[in-house]
């Protein structure tokens, strides 16, 4: 599997659990989105995705379920386009995430925005970031 | 769970920031049998390196992901480590303003809460947690604000911090870990952390509280006296849960927060720039501007509004890059409630068309501010909204900032059990004793009767010490 499109399993890799599944997707393509050309922002995202997933876990119990429910809801809205999100090419994937983003739906905008936050955050809290940054001319 | 612990005590104190911590202090160090519990675990002041993901789901409350229910909702942040916020926040430090005060005492019958009176405390506490400016020159993020203040004829002040600073200039950080607690441990309180607890009882003239330890066994503790201090989000939801309910979460106050991000044509950022202590409060009480820590990981976070065009601006700039932010006081209205079953409360707060129009008028002062102090662009935290490259376009900016897009944080709460001798009004009388309890007080921001406009932890320690010898003096 490719790592820029989805989390990567090996065949010693139990399959991922449908909601990991997701949030692993998910994570890969905000975190693509955010991560341009820089080598220290590279997939994989495996850090990324156990980082989402752990937070989320620690949210609280009221917005944890709802979120949880959110979370199937999107990975459901995948088949409107042939397939659960996570089995979808990275393209599909892109557009489902753009949709969300911009939805009249509050709800839908909260979601992404949740992950994208956390993928961001965990994306650039890498070290090579900052090690591999310079100056850059005046 | 299984019942396997109890502890009998005087004085149960419940939560150990600043509030609790002084508490504990000062009751041990006078001779009483004071046991303090704390939810969160026992953690070195600087590990998790501060202002870094790993503090964040180290030391604070849900790995700092907790929002308050509205539209638009507002994010805020809580430590739950020992020595509680403390441990996690910057350390900028104000003495409550006058103003502040004298509309307490007028709106909410508060006695003893003249400047007069609190003096001495504030003094107290200012000298055990080493209240001082920054040796040596401030940050260039810091030295921006200024620059744009000036321009503008706005006044601008540097703020002290808790720092301990040696001859050489080196500083080390303060917090209640570092000050009170070890006073407090060495006058014979003793220290339960990885300890929550779920609810009081008045029993045959004592309270019990029923505490779960980090391993899930039950702890029973039996106290003469307790005082809550969790934090104005968390002492309400444990009264409440314990059917104290009069006057108590009906008026969570916060102070709603924009931030905007800076990209200046010089280097204004590195990693060893910390928090900025510059703040312009010109327009006080209505707005307050400072600057925010601004790691890459938080510079990326608040530009993801923007979407990836913008966050690739951090990965190729970042040290030309900060944070700064506009605050609004706001009103006593938020809503904290408990739910059979759930742990957490459900934390409710309505940011009113008023305050989404200070926040406007603030964002665009702001922004005015950071244009003349040479900012070749600016990101408000606006959902879509457009990057601002000259001074002209501020105008522009939306009167009220709109409720679908826009991005509030605080760190800032208080104001869930207000103090004062109404009884109609407040949870707790003048001092912290909870009306109609005995032997039940609080002691920390919940007691505040509204939004000081100012980093509250100075407010926070002067009500703890003058509450904790007003105690001792009653006997």
């Amino acid at each position: 599997m490719n790592h820029h499109h989805a989390a990567p399993v090996t065949q010693t890799t139990p399959p991922a659990p449908p909601l990991y599944a997701t949030t692993s997707a998910l994570c890969y393509t905000l975190a693509a989105e955010h991560a341009g050309d820089a080598p220290a922002l590279a997939a994989p995202y495996n850090d990324v995705t156990a980082l989402v997933a752990a937070q989320r876990a620690r949210l609280g119990t009221a917005l944890r379920w709802p979120l949880l429910l959110a979370t199937l809801g999107f990975a459901l809205a995948g088949l409107r386009c042939g397939d659960l999100f996570h089995r979808l090419p990275p393209a599909k994937r892109a557009r489902q995430v753009a949709a969300w983003r911009h939805s009249r739906l509050g709800a839908c905008r909260d979601l992404i925005r949740f992950y994208e936050s956390l993928a961001v955050l965990a994306l650039f809290a890498r070290p090579g970031l900052v090690q591999a940054d310079r100056p850059r001319a005046a | 769970m299984t019942t396997s612990n109890a502890l009998v005590c005087e004085i149960a104190v419940v939560g150990s920031g600043p509030g609790g911590a002084i508490t504990a202090c000062l009751l041990a160090e006078a001779g009483r049998d004071v046991l303090l519990l704390e939810e969160g675990a026992t953690l070195p002041v600087d590990t998790p390196e501060p202002y870094t993901l790993d503090e964040m789901t180290a030391k604070y409350r849900n790995g700092g992901l907790t929002v308050t229910l509205g539209a638009p909702k507002v994010a805020y942040v809580e430590g739950r480590v020992l020595g509680g916020g403390s441990e996690v926040n910057s350390g900028l430090y104000h003495r409550t303003p006058p103003d502040v005060l004298a509309a307490w005492r007028r709106d909410w019958r508060v006695e003893g809460l003249s400047e007069a009176d609190l003096e001495p405390h504030f003094s107290a506490c200012e000298r055990a947690v080493s209240v001082s400016p920054a040796p040596g020159p401030p940050p260039a993020a810091a030295l921006k604000m200024r620059e744009g203040a000036q321009a503008l004829d706005w006044a601008s002040q540097e703020v002290p911090r808790w720092y301990r600073y040696d001859a050489a200039g080196a500083g080390a950080r303060q917090s209640m870990s570092a000050t009170f607690l070890p006073r407090a441990a060495a006058a014979g309180c003793r220290v339960q952390s990885g300890t929550r607890v779920l609810r009081l009882r008045r029993e045959a003239g004592r309270w019990r509280l029923t505490a779960r330890q980090a391993d899930g066994t039950v702890l029973e503790v039996r106290a003469a006296h307790v005082f809550v201090a969790g934090g104005a989000v968390h002492t309400p939801a444990l009264l409440r849960r314990s059917g104290v309910r009069r006057n108590v979460g009906n008026t969570l106050s916060l102070h709603p927060t924009v931030k905007v991000v800076a990209v200046f044509p010089d280097a204004v950022n590195g990693p060893e720039m910390g928090v900025p202590a510059e703040q312009v409060k010109q327009f006080a009480p209505t707005l307050s501007f400072g600057c925010s820590i601004s790691t890459p990981p938080y510079l990326a976070l608040a530009m993801t509004d923007h979407g990836a065009a913008a966050t690739a601006r951090v990965r190729e700039g970042w040290r030309h890059m900060a944070i700064y932010y506009a605050m609004t006081p706001g009103r006593p209205v938020g809503r904290v409630r408990t739910l059979p079953r759930l742990a957490d409360p459900l934390v409710r707060y309505p940011v009113s068309a008023e305050e989404l129009r200070h926040l406007a008028d603030g964002l665009g002062k702001l922004c005015r501010l950071l244009f003349a102090a040479g900012a070749e662009s600016l990101y408000p935290s606006l959902a879509g909204g457009p990057a601002l490259t000259e001074a002209g376009q501020v105008a522009a900016l939306p009167a009220e900032l709109p409720r679908g897009r826009t991005g509030l944080m605080t760190v800032h709460l208080f104001a869930s059990c207000p103090m004062g001798e109404d009884e109609r009004r407040c949870a707790t009388d003048s001092f912290g004793r909870v009306h109609g309890a005995d032997g039940l007080h609080v002691a920390d921001a919940s007691l505040f009767c509204g939004a000081p406009g100012v980093n509250p932890q100075g407010t926070v320690m002067a009500l703890a010490h003058r509450n904790a010898l007003h105690f001792l003096e009653q006997g």
